[in-house]
C-alpha cells in the first residue's frame, strides 16, 4: 500500500489509541496480552485497510477484529499464556499496583485500598468467566455497545448476546455480591 | 435471586433492549417482587463499577513496538509453521523424500524381467492402442478402434 495510506492508517491509530488499548486490556486483563492482541488486530486491519471506508467506524472495526482474535486465542488455549506476566491484580506486584494510583491520586488511603481490593476481585471474576461471556461483558457493560453492535463484533445473533450477557451478569453478581451494596 | 421467568428480561430491561409491552409487564412485576428489584439494582451497580474499572497505562514504547511490528509484518510476512504442526510436516517431508528417492532409483535402473509389475509399455500401432502393465495378464488392456466400432 502507498505511503499516503500508511500515514492515514497511523493517524487513525494515534487518534484512537487510548480506546483501542482500553478494549484490548479489558479483553485480555493484562498489558502483555493487550499488546499482542493490538499487534495482531492492527496487522489484520492494515492488510485490509484498502477496503476500509469511513473514519467513524475505525474503532468498531478494529474492536471487532480484536474480539475475534481474542476468542480465537482462547479457543487455541496453548497459543497464549493467560497467567499474566504483569497482572496488576497480583497483590505481590508493587510496581504494577503503583500504576493504578494514577487514576485515583486524590483518594484517601482507606478508600484507595478498598477500591484496589474491588478491582482485584472484579478482575478475577472477569478472568473466571468463559471467554465468550467475558467478551460480551466488555463490549456491552464496559464499552457501552448496543446488542446489535456487540452481535456484529462477536459474529453471533442478538439473542445469543442477550442470553450470554444475562448469564455473565448472574455469575458476576454472585461473585461480587458484597461489593454491590450501596456505600 | 430474580424469578427465573423474569431474569433474562430484567437483564435486557437494564440495557433498554426490551420492547414496550414486555417492559411494561416487567415494571408491573417489579412493583411486587423484591428479589427482582434487588437483582436489577445489583446489575445496575455492577455495570457502573465495571465501567469505572481503571486501565493501567501501557508500558513505555508499546505503541512504537506495535506499529513497528504491524508495518514489518505487512511488508514481509514470514511463512510461519505452527509449532504443533512442525513435526507432522517434518515427518511428511521425510516420507515424501523417501518416496521420491525410491521412484528415482526405480526409474533410473534398467527394467528387469524378473519384476514385471513395474514395466509399463504404451504401444501404438495403426488403429490399436495397447497398454500393457508388465506381464500380468489381468492388467493387459487392449483398446482397439476396430473392436470398439465392432461392438
Amino acid at each position: 500500500m502507498s505511503d499516503k495510506k500508511a500515514e492515514e492508517f497511523e493517524r487513525l491509530v494515534r487518534a484512537h489509541q487510548t480506546t483501542l488499548y482500553r478494549i484490548a486490556y479489558r479483553l485480555t486483563g493484562n498489558r502483555d496480552d493487550a499488546e499482542d492482541l493490538l499487534t495482531e488486530a492492527l496487522t489484520e486491519a492494515w492488510s485490509a485497510f484498502d477496503r476500509f471506508q469511513t473514519e467513524d467506524g475505525f474503532v468498531r472495526w478494529v474492536a471487532t477484529i480484536m474480539t475475534h482474535t481474542f476468542l480465537d486465542w482462547k479457543r487455541k488455549a496453548s497459543r497464549i499464556d493467560w497467567v499474566s506476566l504483569d497482572n496488576p491484580m497480583n497483590e505481590d506486584d508493587e510496581e504494577n499496583e503503583g500504576s493504578w494510583d494514577i487514576a485515583d491520586e486524590n483518594a484517601d488511603p482507606e478508600t484507595m485500598a478498598e477500591r484496589k481490593q474491588f478491582w482485584r476481585d472484579a478482575q478475577r471474576a472477569l478472568d473466571d468467566l468463559p471467554s465468550e461471556f467475558r467478551a460480551v461483558v466488555v463490549l456491552v457493560d464496559m464499552e457501552g455497545l448496543s446488542y446489535e453492535e456487540a452481535a456484529q463484533a462477536l459474529g453471533c445473533p442478538i439473542g445469543t448476546v442477550r442470553s450470554r450477557l444475562h448469564r455473565a451478569r448472574a455469575m458476576l453478581r454472585e461473585r461480587l455480591k458484597h461489593w454491590l451494596q450501596e456505600p | 435471586m430474580a424469578c427465573p421467568e423474569w431474569s433474562e428480561k430484567l437483564s435486557a430491561y437494564l440495557d433498554g433492549a426490551l420492547e414496550a409491552e414486555p417492559a411494561a409487564a416487567l415494571e408491573k412485576h417489579l412493583e411486587t417482587c423484591a428479589d427482582c428489584r434487588q437483582t436489577l439494582h445489583d446489575w445496575r451497580r455492577l455495570r457502573e463499577r465495571l465501567r469505572a474499572l481503571p486501565v493501567p497505562p501501557p508500558e513505555a514504547g508499546m505503541w512504537r513496538r506495535v506499529m513497528h511490528r504491524v508495518m514489518r509484518r505487512s511488508t514481509a510476512r514470514p511463512f510461519v509453521v505452527p509449532r504443533r504442526l512442525f513435526w507432522w510436516m517434518a515427518a511428511a517431508a521425510c516420507l515424501l523424500g523417501a518416496g521420491l528417492a525410491w521412484w528415482w532409483q526405480q526409474a533410473s535402473s534398467p527394467p528387469s524381467p524378473s519384476r514385471p509389475a513395474v514395466n509399463l509399455l504404451v504401444g501404438y500401432h495403426a488403429d490399436t492402442v495397447a497398454l500393457t502393465l508388465g506381464d500380468c495378464p489381468t492388467w493387459h488392456l487392449v483398446a482397439s478402434n476396430e473392436l470398439m466400432e465392432g461392438e
